[in-house]
């Protein structure tokens, strides 16, 4: 214990200070020696009762009258008082050298004054040329050793040389139990606060809402008065585990199933944009003891702990968009396609909608939410960041995060109310069809799966069922409220968006961005027109020239019969010209099936798409949400994108054997001889793929270029990142 | 080499006068009467002292993460204000008072009776470095902040909104803690002092006034102190200074700031690094913050 003589102290530090000695620091490198002279901070050549130290003080005293409360330190430090050491056992010189840093054993410096050069409690006081502590128990003293202490992670150092370890063991660094592997890492201070003299603390003395010890420590729980529905998911490893009643020990057990501390196996950085900004251990720790098992990264700890608990991030979900529809689209399987799985990577999406085996594929696409990552396509999974988007203790700390409840976001996200987009498939039917007869997509009020699912046949979900074409997003809709989540990562310039590569690349128009003109937020600053008679009619027909004519050039929807000479697509609906087509079934046209179901040639007296007719774009005709085409998580399109909803090449609706594909006669316009339904002029379908590669004379260049439906584990596209 | 006082020292008589201290040591003092306060109250290191015009003295206790509110008389611990993080500076205005919050860097308010948190100043944290200090002129309606990792007094009205550009800078190096003189409108701040102010390493008590200008000081050097903290002045120009390392309070006369005269000190020996001093108007009760003894010792009619 410490008996020293303060005489023989004094006069030691006193050849020390004056005079250099063969180490490196000396007072003046030190951080008191900086900023303070001697006879300021701390020593008075005639003080009182002969101490040297000012007001007469000991040095414990002394040191706390600026490092304890009060003082002007912010390097705050208490006595350090382990379990049957008395006041006084431990003092502040029995780790520091108040006058330097120390050279330490590994040749370098230590930091904090750690290490002391004069060991107090010998007599006589002996010197030590390396920084040094005695090892202090309460059954006596011990050897003196060597201390390194270069950063705060060195208080446990694999050397075990550090401050802490030359009195503790920390015990075993790997194990189930629930303090087995109790040293979480090297900085100890992080839990054993130099502040308040290293006392233990257990996890909820910082992290209750209750607590004071620590007001910068995220709150986790309120244990007072909490019952088992307040508890939330993410408190506990398994459903059936007690969380009334424990206390501060048994929550402790409770945190380090997941957590190890502040460090760990698995630690998920610091970002401060979502919310997470723990500045003492730059991160969240993962790993505890019932993490382990199988488990090396946050994804996979994740996954593990869901499937165990039969909790599945696929197919029907939580319910996060109100009032509005849910969908099942799709999950996760085994290479066999048949076994659920819940690690994206490698995975096989199926699509929720049997019809659309087509699009079977292997994961393209992963969302990792990491800074680090700086290309698309599927990530290591390593790589994935679930917490900077799940909130799994809704601590709240992001931007306007509201605490919503399950999926534990930190910001808003507004599900995907529209169904499944699809190619029209074989034997697929509308049982409402109208004027257009049994095609695909004659209306809005044909809703059947197969085709495009838009605001205008999903009962305009964003703007409160009012046609969106004409409409405003309902408050509930607007980027903040369905994407507020998105916005703290990508922020909330629509028009601009774009994680990967050069939008330029990958948006079909000149202008290059088609959030612009389709998603909620975007202002239309980059709208291009991607729907043209130039673009689908690039022989200049239909040039109308009376009622009845060019039959074999049909315009859209067999619609602008009125202004013959209308460039645009849909023409003047208002007078009722006409134009005999190929579904006609007046003999003028072809007649071929399924024909139109009026007498006359008026269907496209029934349009109801309401998209205008003027030769401009339609400003925010489509007034998609997020959710509509991305799926967060990961995707069997690239870039997270679950809808490429007018790719042609994947309709077998018009394969039946009832559905006829124009031939190749020169009667049709050169853009339709030898072409699909699905591709010839008169389809419904404004921006789509074409299959050019099968059928050459077809129009259509779809409406981006980096999420096609090929062949599982083609890209068509390829060069563009 | 390190003599701890002994916190076993309840009770006991000053030089001068009768001295009754709370601490943690004596459950008797620490719980009062049956039923009134809960033994996990315990004083644990008390930082800065105030009172209220209906007697009680509030204590912060750093470790405790609250503010005390003590009966005057047995100095009972008869009910608490909770504070999410290390309480330091205190103050009262009316039924508010005003909590230097080294944790969270900003000084909240809360009222008296209900312990409820009101606001911040500034309305916002990591205002201050430490707030180590507060003073309140309740008739001009000012609020004045010490922080003593600016080096500054920062000046709010009572309502949190900013009185003003800080006052004290160039001239503070070490701030630890001030108290307002109402009448004449100055400051006295304690200062450690440092080689980087204007006068050298020397600690002192500083008397500015309102406007930030130096009017006088009172130096360590002269009148042998070296770790001024909390401060009272009492009605008859006398000014009470805390000395943290030689656990002392520190009289001096400054009826005439130009002219210090100082009386005998008080404590010797009963103080473990004392932190704040405050008089009770009512009877100059003085009451001493001796945190490293965890206890408020009680110098009766002492701040006479």
């Amino acid at each position: 214990m410490h008996k020293v003589l303060l005489s023989a102290f004094l006069g030691l530090a006193t050849v020390a200070l004056l005079s250099s000695t063969s180490l490196a620091a000396t007072y003046v490198d030190s951080a008191h020696g900086s900023v303070f002279t001697c006879n300021y901070a701390c020593h008075v050549l005639h003080g009182a009762g002969g101490s040297t130290l000012v007001g007469g003080s000991n040095a414990q005293t002394l040191c706390l009258s600026c490092h304890g409360p009060g003082g002007t330190s912010t390097l705050k430090a208490a006595i350090h008082r382990p379990a049957g050491l008395l006041p006084g056992d431990i003092t502040c010189l029995e780790c520091h050298n108040p006058h330097a840093d120390r050279d330490n054993v590994e040749g370098a410096l230590n930091d904090k004054l750690v290490g002391f050069q004069y060991d107090y409690n010998a007599y006589p006081v002996v010197a030590y040329a390396l920084a040094s502590i005695r090892q202090e128990t309460t059954s006596g003293l011990g050897a003196v050793n060597n201390v390194v202490f270069q950063t705060a992670a060195d208080f446990s150092r694999p050397a075990g040389n550090g401050p802490c370890q030359i009195c503790h063991a920390a015990g075993p660094v790997a194990g189930t139990g629930a303090f087995a592997n109790h040293a979480w890492g090297t900085d100890c201070s992080v839990c054993h606060l130099h502040g308040d003299g290293f006392a233990k603390h257990q996890c909820v003395e910082c992290h209750d809402t209750a607590s004071g010890l620590s007001a910068t420590a995220p709150k986790v729980l309120t244990k007072a008065g909490i019952t088992a529905a307040a508890v939330g998911a993410h408190l506990r490893v398994l459903s059936a585990d007690a969380v009334v009643g424990l206390n501060d020990a048994q929550w402790t057990t409770r945190c380090v199933e997941c957590h190890t501390g502040h460090s760990g196996d698995v630690l998920i950085p610091n970002k401060t944009g979502v919310g997470i900004s723990y500045l003492q251990t730059g991160g969240i720790g993962l790993g505890g003891s019932a993490t382990l098992v199988g488990a090396t990264s946050e994804a996979e700890i994740c996954w593990s702990c869901h499937d165990t608990n039969g909790i599945s991030e696929w197919g029907g979900n939580t319910d996060t968009n109100g009032t509005a529809a849910n969908y099942n689209f799709g999950g996760l399987y085994a290479v066999d396609q048949t076994t659920p799985v819940s690690n994206w990577v490698d995975a096989w999406w199926k699509s929720g909608t049997a019809k659309f085996s087509y699009k079977t594929g292997r994961i393209q696409s992963t969302h990792s939410a990491n800074d680090a990552v700086v290309g698309s396509g599927v990530d290591a999974v390593d790589e994935l960041r679930c917490s900077y988007c799940h909130d799994v203790h809704e601590l709240a700390l992001a931007p306007n995060d509201s605490k919503a409840g399950k999926p534990y976001l930190r910001g808003s996200w507004m599900g995907n109310p529209y169904r499944e987009d699809g190619a029209p498939q074989a034997l697929d039917t509308w049982s409402t069809n109208g004027s257009f007869g049994a095609v695909p997509r004659g209306g809005t009020q044909a809703t059947q799966q197969g085709g495009y699912q838009i605001d205008q046949n999903n009962g305009d979900p964003t703007t409160g069922g009012l046609p969106a074409q004409q409409s405003p997003v309902t408050a509930a809709w607007d980027l903040t409220n369905s994407a507020g989540l998105c916005v703290l990562c990508h922020g909330n310039d629509v028009d601009n968006l774009n994680q990967f590569g050069d939008s330029a690349d990958a948006w079909v128009g000149v202008l290059g961005n088609g959030h612009s003109n389709a998603v909620i937020g975007g202002t239309g600053s980059h709208t291009s027109n991607i729907f043209s008679m130039a673009m689908r009619n690039p022989s200049t027909a239909p040039l109308y020239t009376a009622k009845g004519s060019s039959q074999g050039a049909p315009r859209l929807a067999y619609g602008n019969a009125g202004a013959f000479t209308d460039t645009w697509p849909f023409g003047d609906n208002n007078t009722d010209f006409w134009a005999y087509g190929f579904r006609s079934q007046n003999s003028n046209g072809f007649t071929l099936s399924p024909q139109v179901t009026a007498a006359m040639p008026f269907a496209y007296r029934a349009y109801n798409w309401g998209a205008s007719v003027d030769d401009t774009p339609d400003p925010h005709y489509h007034k998609f949400s997020c959710s509509k085409c991305h799926n967060p998580h990961a995707s069997r399109l690239p870039r997270l994108m679950i809808s490429n909803c007018l790719d042609t090449k994947h309709n077998t609706w018009d394969d039946r054997a009832t559905v006829s594909t124009l031939g190749t006669t020169t009667t049709y316009a050169p853009e339709n001889r030898g072409v699909t339904f699905a591709m010839a002029t008169s389809a419904q379908n404004c921006h789509r793929l074409a299959d050019k590669a099968n059928f050459p004379n077809a129009t259509g260049d779809g409406w981006n270029r980096v999420t096609p439906w090929t062949v599982e584990g083609t890209q068509d596209n390829p060069g563009i990142p | 080499m390190n003599k701890f006082f002994s916190p076993i020292a309840c009770l006991g008589i000053g030089a001068f006068w009768l001295v009754l201290t709370l601490s943690g040591c004596s459950e008797s003092n620490q719980t009062g009467g049956p039923g009134t306060v809960s033994p996990t109250l315990a004083m644990s290191t008390p930082v800065r002292v105030t009172g209220t015009s209906e007697g009680l003295v509030l204590v912060s206790d750093y470790d405790k993460s609250a503010v005390l509110k003590l009966d005057p008389v047995d100095l009972r611990i008869t009910g608490t204000i909770s504070v999410s993080g290390r309480p330091t500076g205190l103050a009262r205005a009316g039924n508010e008072v005003f909590v230097g919050n080294e944790s969270k860097g900003n000084v909240e308010v809360y009222a008296l009776d209900s312990g409820g948190y009101l606001r911040r100043l500034g309305g916002a944290d990591h205002l201050f470095g430490l707030p180590n200090g507060i003073a309140i002129d309740a008739a001009q309606g000012m609020v004045f902040v010490v922080d003593s990792v600016a080096r500054v007094v920062k000046q709010f009205n009572l309502d949190g909104s900013s009185a003003g550009a800080d006052i004290g800078g160039g001239l503070l190096a070490g701030p630890t803690a001030l108290i307002v003189d109402a009448v004449n409108q100055l400051l006295y701040v304690s200062d450690y002092g440092a080689p980087t102010s204007a006068f050298g390493d020397t600690p002192s008590i500083q008397i500015l006034n309102y406007a930030g200008v130096l009017v006088a000081r009172i130096e360590g050097t002269t009148w042998n102190f070296d770790r001024p903290q909390g401060l009272a002045l009492n009605g008859s120009g006398k000014l009470f200074v805390a000395e943290g390392v030689a656990g002392l309070v520190l009289v001096f006369d400054v009826t005439n700031p130009l002219s210090v005269v100082s009386f005998p000190s008080i404590g010797s020996g009963a103080l473990n690094m004392p932190l704040d001093v405050y008089i009770d108007p009512r009877n100059n009760d003085l009451f001493v913050t001796s945190s490293l003894n965890s206890e408020v010792v009680v110098y009766r009619g002492g701040g006479a």
